[in-house]
This record gives C-alpha cells, structure tokens and sequence, in this order.
C-alpha cells in the first residue's frame, strides 16, 4: 500500500461495504470486516489507522451501539432474587443514562456484591432498586457493584414503597414516610439526599 | 380480555419525577415551556395521495398519520338512513420502544373510541348525506389513525389528525351498473362534507398541577389525564378521564377552561394549514366538476407511432450500461 | 380502479427528440426509475430509521436494538436473531386494507428478514435480537423492495454493523416489453413482475422472487436491468447517509 492512499484512508468517511484494505496490509478491529480477503467497512463512519501496529478499524459517527461490554457502567434495576447470592439485573440505561434500545439482564454475585463478607444479597440490594453496576463478563452478563461509585442510586422502602434518603453520618437509608431503616449498598451516585 | 393495571412502566420518568414536580411548582416544565403551552405544532394536509383524505400531524416529535378510506356498504339494520363511520385507531412498533407488533390493544382501541365519539356526536360528519339508497347502500368512511412516532400527547395529535384528514377528503365517484353501484376510483367528484370543527386539549394532572401536552416522561408520570374534545363553536363535544389517578371537581372546571381556550390555537392551525387546503380544493371541484385521477394517461404532447401494444422483445433493454461500482465483484 | 376487464395500453412507440423509442403509461423510458427519495432518520424514538419513496410508493422502517431477545427461549447462544414486520397501512391501498396481517404480509415479513439476513453481522451479538419493522404508509408497486432499501438503511443509521448495504428495485415483462421499477397499473397487468434486492459492494443477490413467466434470455435481461437500478439506488441510500452525517456534524 502506497503511502499516498495510506492517507487518503486515515479520516475518511466510509460506509458499510466499502472495501478499504486487504489482510496483508492490516489487522482489522472494531467496526469492520472481512469477506475474501479483503478488509470492508461494517457501519458508517470514519476509518482509523493504527500505522504501527498495522490495525485498521472504523469508528461510529453516531454514538455507538449500546450493548453491554466488560468494563462499562450501567444502570438497572433489580429484578429477581433467585437465590440468596445471585440477584438478576436488567439494566435499562448507559452511564450518560441513555435509553438502552431495550434491556439486557445481567447477573449479580455474592461476591461482586460488596466489599465487606456478607452471607446474602438482601444484606445490599432489594428487589425494585435502581443501581449503578459495571460489567464484568459479557457472556454471560455477569455485574458488580463492589466499587464504592457502584451499587444502589435509588432504593424504596420495603413496607410502604416511598423513596429512600440517605442522610449524612447514618449508614442507613431512611424512609420518610413510614420511619423505617434499610440498609444497602449505597453507592457515591445515590439520589435522594436528606440534608436536612 | 381483561384491562389490568400497567406493571412494566418506563422507570426513568419515575425517578425524575421529583425534578419535573420541583419544575412544575415554578411554572416551568422540564424541556422549558410553560404550563399551558403546546410544542410546535404542524398539520400536512393529502400526505397520502391515493387516500381519499389524509394529514401528517406533528407536535414535537410525536408524529401520527390519518387515512380516509370510503367503500360502499349496506346500512346498519337502526340507521337505515345513515352512512357509516369508523374510527381505528393503532400504535405502530416503528413508534417507541415499548410498543410490541400485534392487535390494537386497550390503549389503541381507547384512542379510536374517544376520536369516534367526539367526531359521531357532534355529527362532524352528515351522515344523513352519505345515503346513496336508503337501507340498502350507503358510503362507508374509515378513519385509520396510526401512531408513527410516540413522544407523549398521541391522543390530541390523533384526534387532530382525523379532524384533518376529514376535512381534506374528497369523493370518489360513484357508478351504477345495471342494480349493481361500484366507486370509480378514477376520479374525485367533490368534497366529504363537514359540518364541524372539532379538536381535543388532553389535560394531565402532574402533582396536583395542571399541564397540556405532555412529552413522554410528563406523560408517564401523570397520575392521571383528561381528554377534552372541543368544537369551533366552543361546545364540549367528548370527554375521558385517563389514568390510575383522580380529579376534583374545581380542577375538572379549570381543565375545561384551559381546554376551551387553548382549542382556539389548535382550531387556528387547523384552518391554516386545512381549512385553506380545503377551500382550494373546493375551487377546483366548482371549476371543473371533478378531479381525475389513476387510469393510464399518456403523455399526449408525443407523436405516437403506433397505438397498439408493441411487439415482445428484449430490445428496450439492449442500451443497459452495467458500471460496477465500490470495488471489485466476487466473480472478478 | 374500476375493473372494465379490458387491459389498457401500457406501453407506446413515441418519437422523442426525433428518435423512436418505447414509453411507458406514464411517460418513462423502460429502463427509467420513478423519482426516488430517501431521508434518514426520520423517526426520534427509533435507534434508526429512514423513510423511502419509490414514486407514490412510501415506506417507513425503524430499527430498535440489537437488544435483549424476549422472551428468553427466543435467543440463538452464536448469534443475534432478527424480526422483521412488513405491514402496510389500511390507507395505504385503493381499497382499504384490513389492519390485521394478511397472508402476503406475513410472507412478505419473512422475505425481508431473510434478505436482510445475509448482510446483517448477527454473530456480534449472540443471544441478542434486532427488530425491523416497516410500515407502508403509501402503496404504488414495488412496496418490498422500498421496504428492504429502508430497512438495510434503517439497520445502517441504528449503527449495526452490515457487509453491505441492500437496495431492491422491481423489474418486469409489460406489453411484452422488460421495464424497471414498475408501479401499481404496470404490476397489475404485467406478464412478469420480478422483485430483486442486491448487497451491490459484494455482488450478492439476497432477494429474488417472480410472479409470471419469462424466457432464459429476458430473465438474464432483467437481471441485468434490475442491477442497473438497484446501482443507482445504492448511490442514493449512500448520499441519503451521507447528508445525514453532515447535520451531525453541524449539531456536533
């Protein structure tokens, strides 16, 4: 490949099919693919070469799909308890709190609950709560929320279902409507905040 | 079927809903406007060509289409001496996330009913005109409302929609073939006629305020909504209360007055951007009787050389240039 | 229309421009397309959309996911599956059309995933499903293939990742004679109608259906005469995207 159409590529916008390079010339990555040997756009968007490493991928011009990928933050909501240790997830939206284009249920762990020993999910999370979670595998989708920006942004009462307050200095939250007292995994993004 | 109260809501909204109350305690709603202000709204009268009747209505970015479609039927066994209305209404999947391809159901059926009660009982529509013969044939017009993009407020966008569509309708004419009466779709030989008016102001209740036009968060927080239908001489002609929530008797009042006036706005778009494609249509009708349309008209300005079919062959694709283009094909 | 039985001329030797040439009822050349539009993104809900016409034909297709499949059952573990509805509106057609699905719909449905199915790179998301859903909003002949250039447009604007792009077009035997793009008075009395959606960068085929009977020698005409069109409608799906990224970047 000439240098000359080496920089004719790098920036261009191209759309799905396009041809762009052959094997020989790059490793292809994200937002390609190849058919017969040779290296095609898969979405419309800009194409980025990676010169050294001699990688070549394209990268969305409108955000990108949201699809669960290890590492990312969401957020969901508890949907099931099926055991004492593993509690469902489905999560709703991205970290900016996009719309997902539907949900995907995830899989939160005994383990990935918390960083203190606990003997069961109930100790940090009820059915219903809103959490902040990051994703840990993607296949299957399992979550954590053991990092202290993670875990329960809102949470409802158990008894009357109103909103739950964290208030400063008290590690539980409290309802204000009925009185009562929950604990949970509180994470730094929770919600509602009684200052007063 | 049974109407069970909506489990699976969009929980988003509820979440904000303390940031859009604190809002609606100043006045102000979440995307800015004020209390009783609609988003823009715009009406596309005849968007479907081959309908009888048509418009696109957009208010923000709720989209919703309307149809009007006649057909010739017999007449109800009770009504011998009317023509028959009906109103559908559907939320299309391409509409929202949360809209699943099947049925209409109870929302879809709702929205259809309430249209068709407010557009029967002030009498829209003169029936009594539609008769071709009595008791045997009559005009049969269905109004299709379709839901093509759903951000809050479908029921005032729908019943807009059918309003317009209505209006913009024209007949198709009509043949009699031996006792046999068959539409002649070829041609449009004047206007449906419409006696009145008629928009809705659907009025939401969200914490104890009262706001028109929801967006789709506004609307899934509202504890509850009432569909107001208004005429251009200021009657009411429909109502519904919608929603899991209740109203009293003072906010009943101030809703119907919020909705009197604001119908003056939207019966203001509707003569704009309608009542005008109407009265030209109407000119047309009164110049030339009626408007042809379909058929095979040939362009008359080329000199035909022969008349009749022309013989079968695969010539007229003989000058077909093939340019293969993006990059090379597989067989290459 | 109203059915009189007798079949109208289609097709005329006119002298234009001083030579003879064949013309079509509404005044095209055989091998001429209708007037085409295409507009991307035209609905806010959806994660793509695109609006396409053919003419009178008008077709809407919004795209929502890839997502997670529902229920559960309904997941492949190496792929994303996809489900697609082809409906037309009650008002869509001369006579109205009932809302519910009728036969051709639902066979329509499965054409079109299975043209689509070809080019979508479905195994990126296994245990995922996509939703394609296209509404005919306005009916004059060749609705599947409008629907299948929305769609692959569709899924294209939503950002999921396609070998190609798909553009269909209709070609067919009138008066004896091949024609491109036919519309609903061609279709109807057409001695052929033959739909054809190609993934043009890979030279695939990915729909092909005929309703009627040709020669070997006018299939392979009409293949090559489909090819045509759907290479200008590929260049037109492609500038429709293209215009829309350039309103991004204005926003942006």
């Amino acid at each position: 490949m000439t240098a000359a159409r080496l920089q004719k590529l790098e920036g261009k916008i191209v759309l799905p099919g396009e041809p762009l390079a052959t094997i020989e010339e790059f490793l292809p990555e994200e937002g390609v693919y190849v058919d017969n040997g040779v290296i095609r756009a898969a979405i419309y968007g800009k194409v980025r070469i990676d010169s050294r490493n001699k990688r070549i991928r394209v990268e969305p011009i409108k955000a990108t799909l949201k699809i669960p990928r290890r590492g990312e933050i969401y957020y969901g909501f508890v949907s099931g308890i099926i055991r004492e240790d593993l509690a469902l997830i489905k999560l709703v939206f991205d970290s900016q709190m996009e719309r997902l284009s539907g949900t995907f249920t995830g899989v939160l762990h005994l383990s990935q609950a918390s960083d203190r020993r606990i003997e069961s999910v109930y100790q940090v999370i009820r059915l219903g709560d809103f959490v902040r979670v990051q994703v840990v595998n993607e296949h299957p989708l399992l979550l954590s929320i053991k990092q202290p920006q993670l875990g329960v942004v809102a949470a409802f009462c158990s008894n009357c279902g109103a909103i739950l307050y964290r208030k400063p200095g008290i590690d539980h939250l409290v309802c204000k409507r009925c009185g009562n007292r929950e604990l949970r995994k509180v994470s730094t993004y929770y919600m509602f905040v009684d200052r007063g | 079927m049974v109407s069970i109260t909506p489990w699976e809501q969009p929980v988003m909204p509820k979440l904000k809903r303390h940031t859009i109350a604190s809002l609606l305690a100043k006045g102000v709603r979440i995307d800015g406007r004020k209390l009783e202000q609609f988003r823009p709204v715009d009406i596309t009268p005849g968007y479907i060509e081959r309908a009888e009747g048509s418009a696109l209505v957009k208010i923000g970015n709720t989209m919703v289409v309307a149809g009007v479609k006649m057909d010739l039927a017999e007449p109800f066994p009770d009504t011998p001496n009317e023509g028959i209305l009906v109103v559908n209404a559907e939320f299309m999947p391409i509409a929202s996330p949360y809209i699943e391809p099947g049925p209409p159901d109870e929302n879809a059926i709702e929205l259809a009913r309430i249209i068709d009660r407010s557009l029967r009982e002030m009498r829209v529509i003169p029936l009594d005109k539609l008769v071709i013969e009595p008791g045997k044939i009559v005009w049969r017009i269905y109004v299709d409302v379709y839901v093509l993009n759903h951000d809050g407020n479908v029921t005032d966008a729908a019943m807009l929609a059918a309003m317009a569509a209505l209006m913009a309708a024209r007949m198709p004419g009509l043949v009699k073939e031996g006792d046999e009466y068959k539409v002649d779709r070829t041609r449009y030989v004047g206007l449906l006629p419409v006696n009145h008016r008629v928009v809705s102001v659907t009025i939401s209740k969200i914490e104890n305020r009262l706001v028109v036009d929801p967006n789709y968060e506004e609307e899934t927080i509202a504890d509850v909504r009432l569909f107001i239908a208004v005429s251009e001489d200021g009657r009411i002609a429909g109502l519904q209360k919608m929603g899991t929530g209740a109203l009293t008797l003072a906010e009943i009042d101030k809703a119907i007055n919020i909705a009197i006036n604001l119908s003056k706005y939207l019966l203001n778009v509707l003569e704009e951007k309608v009542g005008k494609y109407r009265a030209e249509l109407e000119k047309v009708f009164a110049e030339k009787k009626e408007i042809v349309i379909g058929g095979v008209p040939h362009t008359t300005s080329e000199v035909v050389v022969e008349g009749q079919p022309v013989e079968s062959s695969v010539e007229g694709v003989g000058t077909v240039a093939v340019e293969n283009e993006g990059g090379k094909s597989r067989e290459e | 229309m109203v059915v009189s039985g007798e079949k109208p001329t289609l097709i005329r030797k006119v002298v234009r421009d001083g030579k003879e040439v064949l013309v079509r009822h509404d005044g095209r050349l055989v091998d001429q397309m209708r007037p085409i539009r295409i507009e991307v993104g035209v609905l806010s809900n959806a994660d793509g959309s695109a609006l396409v016409e053919y003419g009178g034909t008008r077709v809407i297709a919004a795209v929502y996911g890839p997502k997670e499949a529902m229920p559960k059952y309904m997941s492949l573990p190496d792929r994303a599956i996809l489900r697609c509805r082809y409906h037309m509106a009650p008002f869509s057609t001369a006579e109205r059309k009932t809302p519910a699905l009728t036969r051709r719909e639902v066979e329509l449905s499965k054409v079109l995933r299975e043209a689509l199915e070809p080019v979508v790179l479905t195994e990126l998301f296994p245990r995922a499903m996509i939703d394609v859903f296209v509404e005919v909003i306005q009916s004059d002949g060749g609705t599947r293939t409008a629907a299948i250039t929305a769609a692959s447009l569709a899924l294209a604007d939503a950002g999921v990742p396609l070998k190609d792009l798909v553009a269909g077009v209709a070609v067919g035997k009138v008066d004896g004679v091949l024609v491109l793009d036919l519309d609903e008075i061609e279709d109807n009395y057409a001695e052929a109608d033959m739909p054809v959606a190609m993934a043009p960068s890979l030279n695939q085929v990915v729909l092909l259906q005929m309703n009627g009977v040709l020669t070997l020698e006018e299939f392979h005409a009409a293949l090559q005469l489909a090819r045509k069109g759907i290479l200008e409608i590929y260049r037109l799906q492609k500038e429709a995207l293209r215009r829309k990224y350039a309103e991004v970047k204005v926003e942006g």
